[in-house]
């Protein structure tokens, strides 16, 4: 099975470390996450908005996070982990 | 020999996919822009081309190969920032840089790198993965001009680095079919056949004559081209043209190489006006007394074909880098030449004067023999490079073949 898509609002604890943005821990339906690292990151304009996309690693499997520079809403966007 | 270093990215968009998710490494993917049946992959995994999966493959048929193939959809932006962060790491490298697509980027080498090329190559590709991603391979290839560093690179794929070198040459060419030569397709590789031209090795074997016989023009052109020539106006930036001298005595200190400097910038000159050439880089280079290592300083240049802008320039380098024991030869080399426009003279009246004057003086010294006419600078090092060689790759060969 391939990564699935969604956009579900969730809360992360992220870090600014040297000019850059890196999520720490995820909470999504009731579960915590840890991100064990970001494979790859890159943003994309949207209007007048910037969204940060996070490809990341997590304890279960990959997961993208989207982090919007002006709703300040970070949202799961996709992950390999669906039950 | 120049080299030109040509690197491609392996499988480039599914790669960056299978970075950006560790879950699908190793995994067959394929990039469809619409995941239907009908659907077509426009790039496929290195697992998925192990099974016949490639650029071209419809969806149903990938499915059909490889039942469990992941199919994504492309995410542009993903790949230009890959794209920028790769670039990026060429360009730190000594050399010009310019991509030749999203996934392949070439890098004509300064002549001081020349000696390292491969090494450049492993260093590339490591800190791709590096400080890109881990995941992320790719190919390099290395030649005297890009055509063959290309081909090279397409040798090897994937994670490849090889280097076509004189040595090699024709035990690789004689491996190609002539469609594996990026520029000819089907119908020129048809009429090559037609004129009895089977591989990249008859072209870089038969006769210039011969082949300019069969095939027109273009025939000679491949030739020159499988034989590591700089005939496409990319390959100008390794153009080289360049004056060396052995020292009467060897000597590391810049005022005692000073004349030499003068003589060689001088001699550059000329050939660089004679032959309608503007420099756009130097190198100042030579060999120790102790037949140590090379020293070799480069540096870029505004477009200049003028002696005196050459010496200020390697006179610079001299004297900010100089050699650390007694040179027994000095070299300079200009690089990176672009053909001079003499229809467009200078916009500031006074350079045009002074082109003319030097004109004026290259008109008398080919009449007088070298130096009859030489810049007070000069005087007194007419000894000095007696036994001065023109050395580099001949600017005035092509046209000399061409004309045998
Ligand atoms: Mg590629």
């Amino acid at each position: 099975m391939g990564p699935m898509t969604l956009a579900d609002k969730v809360s992360v604890l992220a870090k600014f470390d040297d000019g850059k943005l890196v999520p720490i821990i995820m909470r999504w339906r009731g579960r915590r996450y840890w991100v064990q690292g970001v494979n790859l990151h890159h943003v994309e304009n949207r209007g007048g908005d910037k969204i940060h996309y996070f490809a990341v690693s997590t304890e279960i499997g990959d997961a993208t996070l989207s982090y919007s520079q002006d709703e300040m809403y970070w949202r799961l966007v996709e992950t390999n982990f669906f039950e | 020999m120049p080299k030109v270093l040509h690197l491609d990215m392996d499988s480039f968009f599914a790669t960056v996919e299978q970075q950006s998710r560790p879950s699908l490494r190793g995994r067959s993917v394929g990039i469809a822009p619409v995941d239907s049946p009908g659907g077509t992959i426009v790039a496929a995994s290195i697992e998925a081309k192990k099974f016949g999966v490639k650029t071209g493959t419809k969806v149903a048929e990938a499915r059909e190969l490889i039942p469990d193939i992941v199919i994504l959809p492309p995410t542009p932006n993903k790949y230009r920032v890959v794209h920028r962060r790769f670039r990026s790491i060429m360009q730190e490298y000594r050399g010009i840089c310019k991509p030749r697509s999203v996934d392949e980027i070439a890098l004509w080498l300064e002549p001081s790198e020349w000696d390292r090329a491969s090494e450049i190559g492993v260093d590339i590709k490591q800190r791709i993965r590096d400080e890109v991603g881990e995941w992320l391979s790719s190919s390099v290839g290395i030649g005297p001009n890009w055509l063959l560093a290309k081909t090279a690179c397409s040798i090897r794929k994937p994670d490849g680095l090889l280097e076509i070198t004189e040595g090699n040459r024709r035990d690789i060419l004689a491996e190609l079919d002539l469609t594996d030569l990026c520029g000819i397709a089907g119908r020129m590789a048809a009429r090559m056949n037609l004129a009895g031209i089977r591989t990249p090795l008859d072209l870089h074997d038969m006769k210039p004559w011969e082949l300019k016989h069969r095939l027109g023009i273009i025939g000679y052109y491949w030739h020159l081209r499988l034989n590591g020539y700089a005939i496409d106006t990319e390959d100008w930036a390794t153009k080289t043209l360049g004056h060396s001298s052995v020292l009467p005595r060897p000597t590391a200190s810049p005022e005692d190489l000073k004349p030499l400097l003068h003589k060689l910038c001088h001699r550059i000159a000329r050939r660089l006006r004679q032959d309608s050439w503007l420099a756009q880089g130097l190198v100042i280079s030579g060999s120790m007394a102790d037949w140590g290592d090379r020293w070799v300083h480069s540096v870029k240049l505004n477009p200049t074909q003028r002696r005196d802008e050459l010496f200020q320039t390697a006179w610079g380098l001299l004297k900010s880098r100089p050699p650390a024991a007694p040179l027994r030869k000095l070299a300079v080399t200009t690089y990176n030449l672009r053909p001079a426009n003499p229809k467009q003279p200078s916009l500031l009246e006074t350079d045009r004067r002074t082109h003319s004057a030097l004109i004026g003086t290259d008109a008398v010294n080919d009449r007088w023999g070298e130096f009859t006419v030489i810049p007070a600078a000069m005087m007194g090092t007419e000894e000095v490079a007696g036994d001065a060689i023109a050395f580099g790759q001949d600017l005035r060969l092509q046209r000399e073949t061409l004309d045998s």
